[in-house]
């Protein structure tokens, strides 16, 4: 299968919408084909650019308003609090800082903790397509929008202010020295910066290693991971829905997402050694490694889709939906 | 019946210039049809039974209207001219 046909195959799983962009698709075939000048292919090409997303636009506007689409993120939502709520390092974290405090301060930094993990359990929890049904083609583009769109809201403004009021609270805890740890987080570090106050300094800022620059670029990275991990888990769980359990084929979409930041991880010292070193230390101020991890968890989706069925397996014997 | 603007351009061009490609239907339309968003009301509108359609050698689908498109098409061209002749009357 081809990737454009693996892509039309995963973005429009319904038969309406697929016979639409199919159909536009061989429109855009026929009249290529067609072209005889520079000046016609280069029309032809724009053209069929527009078709295509005029009926990106549509679909995205019929599965916005969806209840479907709703009932997923809303429980994506609210599974993303579950896990924000259970994440070990939090109660890890929380429990080294509080002995001895006050129970009302405890309760305060632990919910600060959960709002502040809310951004990776989002990613983990929509890359898992939790709510979705198995051999259901669920809402493809809306998952992508309304994922940006939590995570800009969750990156952008509630991460930075999170982070803001838990220096303040601990710098409360610190005994030692209250007055001067606590002028000290009323100040302000980068990441306790919304995204409206950061833009800005980024555009601004010259050569600073783990600036505003690394930290834009930081939470860019968090709000397009969101849609590919949506994406990603979409790609594992066609992939293997039919094969094994249906809950096995959810769990896999996090883990792949997972594995896709790990390799990014892995990627950059292996490809550093032939990059310039000037240009290197320019990529490592732009968070690359991040940038590679998604470049990874693209990738995986590009060669899930070619790689797929145009539909999803029958339920294997003995499988569970 | 009752015909949304975009169907009753469809079916008026099909029943006057016969079977059409999508792509086909848009170019004559003169800016009333848009690429991309015609295949939505094309594929509504065989759901309905108001045209039928057959793919193509190229992946195309060739679309034709039914006798029941065609009826409903002329039902609605007497409804819009009862309207225009009651507004023509009241402005008398």
């Amino acid at each position: 299968m081809s990737a454009r046909t693996g892509f039309a195959a995963l973005l429009f799983p319904d038969g309406a919408s697929r016979r639409a962009i199919d159909e536009t698709l061989a429109d855009w075939r026929e009249e290529r084909a067609r072209a005889a000048s520079v000046h016609g292919r280069l029309r032809v090409e724009v053209q069929g650019c527009l078709s295509i997303l005029r009926v990106v636009l549509g679909q995205t506007a019929r599965e916005m308003t969806a209840a479907t689409s709703w009932r997923v993120f809303g429980w994506t939502v609210v599974f993303t609090v579950i896990a924000a709520s259970l994440n070990p390092f939090s109660w890890a974290y929380a429990a080294s800082v509080t002995a001895g405090v006050p129970i009302g301060e405890t309760l305060r930094l632990r919910g600060l903790l959960i709002l502040n993990s809310l951004a990776l359990a989002f990613m983990l929890v929509s890359a898992a397509g939790v709510g979705q049904k198995s051999r259901q083609p669920g809402p493809a583009l809306a998952g992508v929008t309304l994922s940006f769109l939590f995570m800009l809201l969750v990156a952008g403004w509630l991460v930075p202010a999170t982070n803001h009021l838990l220096r303040i609270e601990l710098s409360t805890l610190n005994l030692e020295a209250p007055a001067r740890a606590y002028l000290s987080a009323r100040a302000g570090a980068g990441n306790d910066l919304p995204l409206h106050e950061l833009l800005p300094k980024a555009i601004v800022e010259r050569n600073t290693a783990f600036g505003a620059q690394w930290i834009v670029s930081e939470r860019l990275v968090l709000m397009l991971a969101a849609p590919a991990g949506v994406l990603l888990g979409m790609a594992v769980r066609r992939r293997l829905d039919g094969r094994t359990s249906w809950r096995i084929a959810q769990s896999a979409g996090a883990a792949a997402l997972i594995l896709a930041a790990i390799a990014g991880s892995y990627l950059w010292p292996l490809l550093s050694r032939f990059v310039p070193w000037t240009i290197a230390v320019r990529l490592e101020r732009l968070n690359v490694v991040s940038w590679l991890g998604l470049a990874c968890a693209c990738a995986a989706v590009f060669v899930l889709v070619r790689s797929s069925n145009a539909e999803p397996r029958a339920t294997a014997p003995g499988a569970k939906a | 019946m009752q015909l949304p603007n975009s169907e009753r351009v469809i079916l008026q061009l099909l029943v006057g210039k016969g079977p059409c490609y999508g792509l086909e239907l848009v170019e004559s339309s003169r800016g009333a049809l848009k690429r991309g968003g015609v295949y939505v009301t094309l594929g509504r509108m065989e759901e309905k039974g108001l045209l039928t359609s057959a793919v193509g050698e190229s992946g195309r689908r060739l679309y034709t209207p039914t006798a029941l498109g065609e009826r409903a098409l002329a039902a609605a061209q007497v409804l819009s001219g009862h309207i225009k002749l009651r507004k023509i009357g009241a402005k008398a």
